[in-house]
């Protein structure tokens, strides 16, 4: 697992190679990265229904969410089954606000991420001393214990006081959108800038010094210590940055759900969530989308097709057990893989066919 | 790395073999959209008690204006969101909906029309209940919603209903289910049943201090609200308590409720079954259930399978709110109805006689009836409007007449029955009693109602 984890996170911490100063790949990737971009900005919302715009908007926010984890367990190794209720504080936090202040959308994210990101690294705090099952099992009980506090002080909802929650209300306020977004498409186009922006913050650090940092850490944190790697700084950061960009996601959440309940949050989430990370892929931010497709897309699509999404639960429990035993690098790796052979066998099949053709009658 | 490149046909038929596999077991999966057809009817449901199966098959025909005709028109399509999670399974309500709706499709159908019913499924997710919400006007094009039993729909989607005209008929439990101009519910809710429990406490048994305990779930205070407005009006003093569920310590929790409510007090649960059973199990096995005046309890409670698990220390100890008629102590003609396609049609009915599915068969009724006054075509507007101009629809199942209207708010079912477990079933020990104006959401609905020129409660 950790060959094939080292291999893809190399690719995309060392810059390709360019002799003569100038490479071509170098200007495509991000080309035809931007044009995918701007064609969810611009063209997709427009395109979709307004059901599968409400998906797209899920899909946008728990790409991020797979993004912090898929850096946890991707990039530092430290496996962490608490960040749906790292999201959950995010949301609590967003929604707290926007009730209780009129900033502008922006400013609520930005202070969503930074109060979750002070809480989230109190959650890392036994990640200094603890890793593999222990640290799993340590987030698993927090997480635990901040949805038990969740169900008691429930969500705000416009109330009063610190809690801002309202027990007795006949008519639940909804959760302010920016005003440029008030309706789905535009949140939609929002929810994309924010995720591409977050995406572009891991991006930046990975490619830099705490991103090689990190690969040392995952690799052999005796080996990093030895080479004078601060390594309680760097795994105290990575959990700050993925509680940064989980709390973001909250703050979007927050605004996209317009009312947040504690029984959303349950720790089965963080589970799955892990699950759909390993499946999408934890070496490359690109299986986050594919876990925010996996996660909120495909249950809309079986929904649609008059499947029940309860069979979602098996199917990721055998998309995890496939992942680990046959493709580490998860599903961004192992699918163009796997089509390059199936083009290959098809070409080969229609080579043997063609002679065949020709010498028939 | 280089180990899995040796194997690469084992990876790949891996991956085809799991997805295979899975997509097989997808199929093989209930769908969460069931619709009503007009295929010959299923077997009969074995849930269904003696009286059920006693109700003859031709017994059905009275739900059709063509008895025996099969519809064979363009179907009217009809929307329902519901939860369908562990431990929160409401599927009975529309399961009882399409019912019905197969029942009138195979005897006339409205007008010739087939009834479709489009069930989505939610587990409690508020982005999942707007999407659905979408999913069901944009691409099923349902032209009524009907039938919602949702812990949260009538929260998530009024403002998208408001804004297409949808009037929403249910059986709900968030508040908005009766304090919104767009909902209308055949059932009391939490708030309300809770409200007559407590009511019973206060003049059936002459309680000198209320202990109220409901599970700590988002709007408890909106549900505490009202048995505490019905104890203040009677100078009662009230304790309300919550407790997370599942109960872990049931001892505890029983011993607390004895203590705060003292001899001459009453305690009123608001549980599902399951939990309210834990509790009064626990009363029992400490032998603290004449320790305190009486015993009582919110709609849920209402269930001969909690009757038969208590045994008889508990028969008219127990006091349990009612919001419709109880199935055993009845057999008018809509109740014989609701047996026989129960019979007939149910099968998909998990619980059989009860108040999920007595909801449900209102439910479809209402709605049918409301289209019987359609003329021209079946659209959001006419069948809304049509839904909307309900108007003293009489049930045996109800003690009152049933309406809509264009009202703020609506609480149109606000008089209850309270039965008691004797004998191991429910038995009615109270018929119909107004729920009480002290709670200020029902004086508010009887104010607005009545400027609107609606009869609103007893008559």
């Amino acid at each position: 697992m950790s060959a094939a984890g080292v291999e893809t996170a190399d690719t995309t911490t060392q810059p390709p190679s360019s002799p003569g100063g100038f490479d071509t790949r170098t200007l495509v990737r991000p080309a035809v990265i931007a044009a995918l971009l701007l064609f969810v900005v611009l063209a997709l919302p427009s395109i979709l229904s307004t059901y599968y715009v409400d998906a797209m908007i899920q899909v946008a926010i728990w790409s991020i969410v797979a993004l912090g984890l898929g850096l946890l367990v991707g990039r530092v190794g430290l496996v962490s089954l608490g960040q749906a209720a790292v999201l959950a504080l995010g949301a609590w936090v967003a929604a707290r606000i926007l009730f209780a202040t009129s900033l502008p959308y922006p400013l609520v994210l930005l202070a969503a991420g930074l109060i979750t990101m002070v809480l989230g690294t109190l959650v890392g705090l036994p990640a200094l001393r603890l890793s593999g099952l222990y640290l799993a099992l340590i987030t698993l009980m927090l997480a635990g214990a901040i949805t038990v506090v969740l169900a008691t002080t429930n969500f705000p909802n416009g109330g009063h006081g610190f809690l801002g929650y309202n027990g007795s209300a006949v008519h639940i306020p909804q959760i302010r959108r920016p005003s440029i977004a008030n309706t789905d498409t535009a949140f939609l186009r929002y929810s994309v800038i924010v995720a591409a922006l977050m995406f572009l913050l891991v991006l930046a650090h990975v490619r830099t010094r705490p991103g090689r940092a990190w690969a040392a850490i995952r690799q052999s944190e005796s080996a990093a210590l030895a080479a004078g790697i601060n390594t309680t700084l760097y795994k105290l950061w990575a959990f700050a940055l993925a509680s940064f960009v989980t709390g973001v996601a909250g703050g979007l959440l927050a605004g996209s759900s317009r009312y947040l309940y504690s029984y959303d949050f349950t720790t089965q989430e963080s589970i799955t969530l892990l699950a759909v990370v390993l499946m999408g892929g934890i070496f490359s931010l690109w299986g986050a989308i594919i876990a925010g497709l996996l996660l909120q897309l495909l249950p809309q699509l079986l929904n649609s097709w008059g499947v029940s999404p309860d069979w979602l639960t098996i199917l990721f429990g055998i998309g995890v057990l496939q992942v680990l035993l046959t493709a580490p690098a998860g599903l961004v790796d192992q699918v163009p893989k796997d089509l390059a052979r199936l083009g290959r066998l098809l070409r080969g099949l229609a080579r043997r066919v063609a002679p065949a053709g020709g010498r028939s009658p | 790395m280089s180990k899995y490149k040796d194997a690469p046909r084992v990876r790949l038929s891996f991956a085809l073999a799991a997805a295979v596999g899975a997509m097989i077991l997808a199929g093989c999966g209930s769908s969460s959209k069931s619709t009503s057809t007009t295929t010959p009817a299923p077997a009969p449901a074995p849930s269904t008690t003696t009286s059920t199966t006693a109700a003859t098959s031709s017994s059905t025909s009275a739900c059709g204006s063509k008895p025996g005709v099969a519809a064979t028109g363009t179907p009217i399509n009809i929307g329902t969101i519901d939860t369908h999670q562990p431990g929160t399974d409401f599927t009975d309500g529309p399961n009882m909906i399409n019912a019905y709706f197969a029942c009138v499709n195979a005897n006339g159908g409205v007008d010739g029309h087939p009834l479709k019913l489009f069930v989505e499924l939610d587990q409690t997710q508020p982005a999942q209940v707007a999407a659905a919400a979408k999913q069901l006007i944009q691409s099923d094009h349902v032209v009524a919603i009907d039938g919602v039993f949702d812990l949260l729909e009538c929260t998530i989607d009024q403002s998208y209903w408001k804004s297409l005209g949808i009037f929403e008929m249910d059986a709900g439990i968030a508040p908005e289910c009766w304090s919104t101009p767009n909902s209308a519910a055949v059932n009391m809710g939490p708030r309300y049943s809770s409200d007559g429990a407590v009511q019973y406490a206060l003049a059936s048994e002459h309680a000198s201090k209320i202990v109220f305990v409901q599970s700590n779930v988002p709007g408890t205070g909106y549900i505490a609200a009202g048995p505490a407005a019905l104890a203040k009006a009677s100078k009662v003093p009230i304790t309300e308590l919550t407790e997370n569920v599942p109960i872990t310590d049931a001892s505890s929790v029983a011993l607390n409720l004895v203590d705060d409510a003292g001899s001459n007090g009453s305690v009123v649960l608001n549980f599902t079954p399951p939990e309210a059973l834990v509790i009064l199990q626990a009363v029992q096995k400490l032998g603290l259930e004449d320790r305190v005046k009486s015993w009582g309890c919110s709609t849920p409670c209402d269930t001969d399978f909690l009757a038969k698990a208590l045994g008889p220390k508990w028969d008219h100890k127990l006091f349990v709110n009612a919001e419709a008629t109880d199935a055993d102590d009845h057999n008018g003609p809509e109740m014989q109805l609701y047996k026989a396609i129960l019979a007939k049609y149910g099968s998909s009915v998990a619980g059989g006689i009860g108040s999920f599915s007595q909801f449900g068969f209102l439910l479809a009724k209402f709605l049918v009836q409301a289209l019987d006054t359609v003329h021209g075509a079946y659209t959001i507007k006419s069948v809304n409007t049509a839904i909307e101009g309900i108007k003293d629809y009489k049930s045996e199942m109800l003690c009152q007449p049933w309406t809509y209207g264009n009202l703020a708010l609506h609480i149109p079912n606000n008089a209850d029955y309270t039965v008691t477990p004797e004998s191991g079933k429910m038995i009615t020990v109270q018929g119909c009693t107004s729920i009480s104006s002290a709670d200020p959401q029902i004086a508010q609905y009887h104010k607005v109602a009545s400027a609107h020129g609606v009869a609103s409660g007893l008559s």
